[in-house]
């Protein structure tokens, strides 16, 4: 059991700085994970936690030592990679089992270990073969294979399912979730998908241009994303976003959409604000589009909006519309039985409740 | 008759580049293996005559002094330079910072030809003004060195100096392989907990057998080709003590008027790069076929 | 399970620490001895040049020169200036070569890229097998086609020329050229050709305005390699000329094995330098390239 952390951590590849101060915390039995676009770092500082890279500044923490020039072997960890990297000469027995017999465990608790995982995982058919023989599935079973066996504090995965095709990443996410609840072992755990952020984690860690834009748990980060960047990021459809000024109208705050030709102010007094702007700030309103629904006139701190579709697509289980909404874009999801027609408004309301407001120039929550 | 010209034009660029090909190329190999079976001697003559010039070079103590050396020649220098070759890959491959520099430096003898190279060594061999008096002038007053004129070594000195052309060369090879190597493997190794030895020697050189094969195949096609360095080097000598078969048949062919001889020893060497080759090709192509 | 053990940790930090620094320096000393190994003919070579004969026989390999003198460069490109049979120098066999190499490697690179494109982009029956046998050429032994070859040329008038040798080395570098080409050509995706057929180019067109503006980088390593190749060829020049048409390598082995009355290694190591030049000079400006044409030659097929 272990827990890591990382204090004030910076890394650079020549003069580009691809980490910038970063900390995490994670705690024994945690699965966190790292998300972010491709190049925001995330890899890099998998690759240092597990000690494959060097740190140039700050320190990384396994239960308290620091461990920045502790080889990767000695760190106790264990890590699945994306092309699985398997030994291609060896078979998978000897795969599974290579970094046992590196440590020199005794052939009994091999035997032992190999039997209770190669089942647990479904490769023990597979024992004899080579990894060429293998289906991108069975690869990836074998990698886990070879992690596993070695019963390890912490366990790294680098983007594990991007290789897989849709089916058998699903299947994988759901194996990987079972195990992180059988082992309890703490996971650490790197992909751009947020599908798989949102159902493996118990926390995320957004991460863009080197830095951790936010950490929290899944549903923290979808419902209260603290900068546009995570907003846009998670989320599909994206989360719509409109330009405008802020203003206080009659003692309660508002949003002035920009680009209209109405005088609209939407009322915020159901926005709890950490700061509260200032009166004319740039802000920007976001919202979801599941938050765009029928009018219910018995729900609390709604807007009531009649939007015109401007574009509809089948989902199969529901309707993604595109809606004019005071010079902008944007996108709802609705029920697929709800009667819609290009061109003909809809009474909808707006869930005032699950707004986010960011400044638009710092693009932080506010 | 302009469509037929459009659909057929690739093969009517192709076709005189093939044509020279099969002329001379296979041509010229059917015509000496022809030549191999008739009586020429200073001229080619046509009437066939059987395999005896191949009994004639069989019973030839010259020849048999040529394989020879060719054997112990091709064993040390295929294996010598595939030690040194796979050692300074290795070497290189940790992140040196002046790889690219050592690079240039431990491949540069290629770039020269072999009479460069067997002129260079020959000097440096001078039994009296050579290496030897470098160590007699270091203090090693004793020491002789005198391969270059000693029928029993000369075939030596050819291995040290092509040794010292080409084992750069299998170094270029093995780290476009080593390269060519998925890192995460590497990186799945050391959290293995594997020493770089041993991710060495039980992990990247069983991958690497493509290389192993590729490198094998050209060195021993270098060493049965040899020629140039044996002539500039030691000149075939002293005597013929350091003869070999592609000097055997250039000096049966153009000094001895042995033409049929001279042939008859082409067809060996011909026939044994065949042997070598044509498996060589044919597991490529299947290697390629599977990968595709 | 086991866990990190703090003092442990410690022992093991410190000892890798030790050791790695340990084979860092065994690993600078190895690469550091093996460039001494390569270095040291060439090193050699130039000193000697630079000596008169009888520093030579007062010192040794590695001693410098005491004044550097280019006497032997002189006497090994031009010669000494009497009209005697051992005076051989290098310079007209140098432009022996040039005449010989140049139109040689423009020869046989167009021919290859014509061919390689050919074969990869207007794929028709049996252009493997056509394919093949180009490149069995690579492998042949040229002793097996000398004889027929000295025929050949004798029959065209060209024997003892250097026109034969430009005919020569343009046929049998064909395989290496075509090869090369083929495998650059195999790797450029097919649709770049099929949009230009329907576009309305015409077989050249795309060859010449498509194919040939991206082909710098294989044409660079063809035409280093063939350059390579024949300015170093011994077989085929000294098989097929004597005498003035002799290309460099000739001149210099019989240069080396003239015996006149004194050696003269200075001056052989000269010559060797100079017939050395152009090769390494290409090696060390487009290495890359060199080293390329190296691999893609060895990976065959």
């Amino acid at each position: 059991m272990a827990t890591l952390k990382v204090n004030n951590l910076t890394k650079n590849f020549g003069k580009t700085q691809v980490l910038k101060q970063i900390n995490l915390e994670v705690s024994d039995g945690e699965f966190i994970v790292l998300l972010g676009p491709s190049g925001c770092g995330k890899s890099t500082l998998l690759n240092i936690i597990a000690g494959l890279e060097s740190v140039d500044e700050g320190e990384i923490m396994i239960d308290e030592y620091v461990v920045n020039r502790v080889e990767p072997k000695d760190r106790n960890i264990a890590m699945v990679f994306q092309s699985y990297a398997l030994y291609p000469a060896m078979t998978v027995r000897d795969n599974v089992i290579f970094g046992l017999k590196q440590r020199k465990v005794s052939k009994e608790h091999i035997e032992k270990s190999l039997n209770h995982f190669s089942k647990m995982l479904q490769i023990d058919q597979l024992l004899d073969r080579k990894p060429a023989q293998l289906s991108g599935g069975q690869r990836q079973r074998v990698a886990m294979g070879r992690a596993l066996v070695r019963e390890p504090q912490i366990f790294l995965f680098d983007e594990p399912l991007s290789n897989l095709d849709a089916k058998l990443r699903v299947e994988m996410r759901h194996e990987i979730n079972k195990l992180h609840e059988k082992l309890g072992t703490t996971m650490i755990y790197v992909t751009h998908d947020q599908v798989e952020a949102m159902s493996l984690a118990t926390r995320i860690a957004v991460m863009n241009e080197g830095i951790i834009q936010q950490i929290g748990t899944p549903q923290e980060i979808y419902d209260k994303p603290n900068s546009v960047f995570v907003a846009d990021f998670i989320g599909s459809p994206a989360i719509n976003l409109i330009h405008g000024t802020f203003s206080t109208d009659q003692s309660s705050p508002c949003f002035i959409p920009e680009q209209q030709k109405e005088n609209v102010k939407i009322n915020l007094n159901d926005y709890s604000f950490n700061s509260e702007p200032k009166e004319g700030q740039k802000i920007i309103f976001g919202f979801r589009p599941e938050h765009i629904s029928l009018r219910d006139a018995s729900l609390k701190s709604q807007l009531p909006v009649d939007l015109k579709p401007t574009l509809i697509e089948l989902t199969g289980y529901e309707k993604e519309v595109s809606f004019e909404f005071y010079g902008n874009e944007i996108t709802g999801r609705l029920p697929r039985h709800m009667d819609t027609e290009l061109g003909s408004p809809i009474s909808l309301s707006l869930d005032l409740s699950e707004i986010s407001i960011f400044d638009c120039e710092s693009t932080l929550r506010i | 008759m302009f469509y037929w010209l459009q659909k057929n034009l690739p093969k009517i660029v192709i076709a005189p580049s093939f044509a020279v090909i099969l002329w001379f190329v296979y041509g010229f190999v059917l015509w000496t293996f022809y030549v191999s079976l008739t009586k020429s001697k200073m001229l080619p003559r046509y009437d066939f005559w059987g395999i005896d010039q191949h009994f004639r070079l069989w019973s030839n103590p010259r020849w048999y002094i040529a394989v020879e050396n060719l054997l112990i020649f091709t064993v040390l220098f295929v294996i010598i330079c595939l030690l040194i070759g796979i050692l300074l890959s290795i070497l290189l491959d940790q992140k040196i910072r002046a790889e690219g520099f050592l690079r240039t430096i431990y491949l540069y003898p290629m770039a020269l030809s072999f009479i460069v190279t067997g002129t260079a060594w020959k000097w440096m061999l001078n039994p009296s003004m050579g290496i030897e008096k470098l160590f007699t002038d270091w203090g090693f007053t004793d020491f002789t060195f005198d391969w270059l004129v000693n029928r029993e070594m000369s075939i030596y000195t050819i291995v040290i100096a092509a040794v010292w052309q080409s084992s750069g060369f299998v170094m270029a090879l093995f780290l476009a392989g080593l390269r060519s190597i998925d890192d995460e493997i590497v990186k799945a190794a050391k959290i293995d907990g594997a020493s770089i030895y041993s991710i060495y020697v039980t992990i990247i050189l069983p991958m690497m057998r493509p290389v192993f094969m590729s490198s094998i195949v050209i060195l021993l096609h270098i060493s049965i080709k040899s020629y140039d360095l044996v002539i500039a080097l030691t000149g075939g000598g002293p005597g013929i003590s350091s003869d070999m078969p592609a000097v055997f048949m250039t000096a049966m062919a153009f000094h001895r008027s042995e033409i049929g001889l001279a042939s008859a020893s082409a067809v060996m060497m011909f026939l044994t790069i065949l042997a070598i080759i044509v498996p060589y090709l044919y597991s490529e192509l299947r290697r390629q076929d599977a990968n595709a | 399970m086991q866990t990190l053990d703090f003092q442990e940790m410690e022992k093991i930090e410190r000892s890798t620490y030790r050791k790695r620094t340990f084979f860092r320096w065994l690993l600078f000393l190895v690469l550091g001895l093996f460039a001494f190994y390569y270095l040291a003919p060439l090193y050699v070579m130039i000193v000697t040049s630079l000596k008169t004969m009888e520093e030579i026989r007062q010192g040794n390999l590695m001693s410098l020169p005491g004044n550097i003198i280019f006497d032997s460069w002189k006497t090994a490109w031009s010669g000494r200036g009497g009209i005697d049979a051992g005076n051989v120098f290098l310079r007209p066999f140098f432009w022996n070569s040039i005449k010989m190499v140049v139109p040689a490697v423009m020869i046989s690179t167009f021919f290859g890229a014509l061919n390689g494109y050919a074969l990869t982009k207007w794929r028709f029956r049996g252009d493997n097998v056509v394919f093949l046998m180009f490149l069995f050429g690579c492998f042949i032994p040229y002793q097996a086609i000398l004889l027929p070859m000295a025929r050949t040329l004798g029959v065209l008038g060209i024997s003892n020329s250097i026109t034969g040798l430009v005919v020569v080395h343009s046929i049998y570098g064909l395989s290496f050229t075509t090869l090369f080409f083929r495998n650059y050509y195999v790797s450029i995706p097919d649709e770049m050709i099929k949009a230009a057929r329907i576009d309305g180019a015409s077989f050249f067109k795309i060859f010449f305005k498509v194919l040939l503006p991206i082909s710098a980088p294989i044409i660079v390593v063809t035409v280093i390699w063939q350059f390579t190749n024949i300015w170093n060829d011994f077989l085929f020049g000294s098989s097929f000329s004597f005498g003035e048409a002799a290309p460099i390598q000739v001149a210099l082995n019989n240069m080396v094995l003239t015996s006149t009355s004194v050696k003269e290694y200075n001056v052989d190591m000269a010559a060797a330098f100079i017939a050395g030049i152009p090769t390494l000079l290409v090696y060390v400006l487009a290495g890359k390239y060199f080293i390329r044409g190296l691999t893609a030659g060895s990976v065959k097929g």
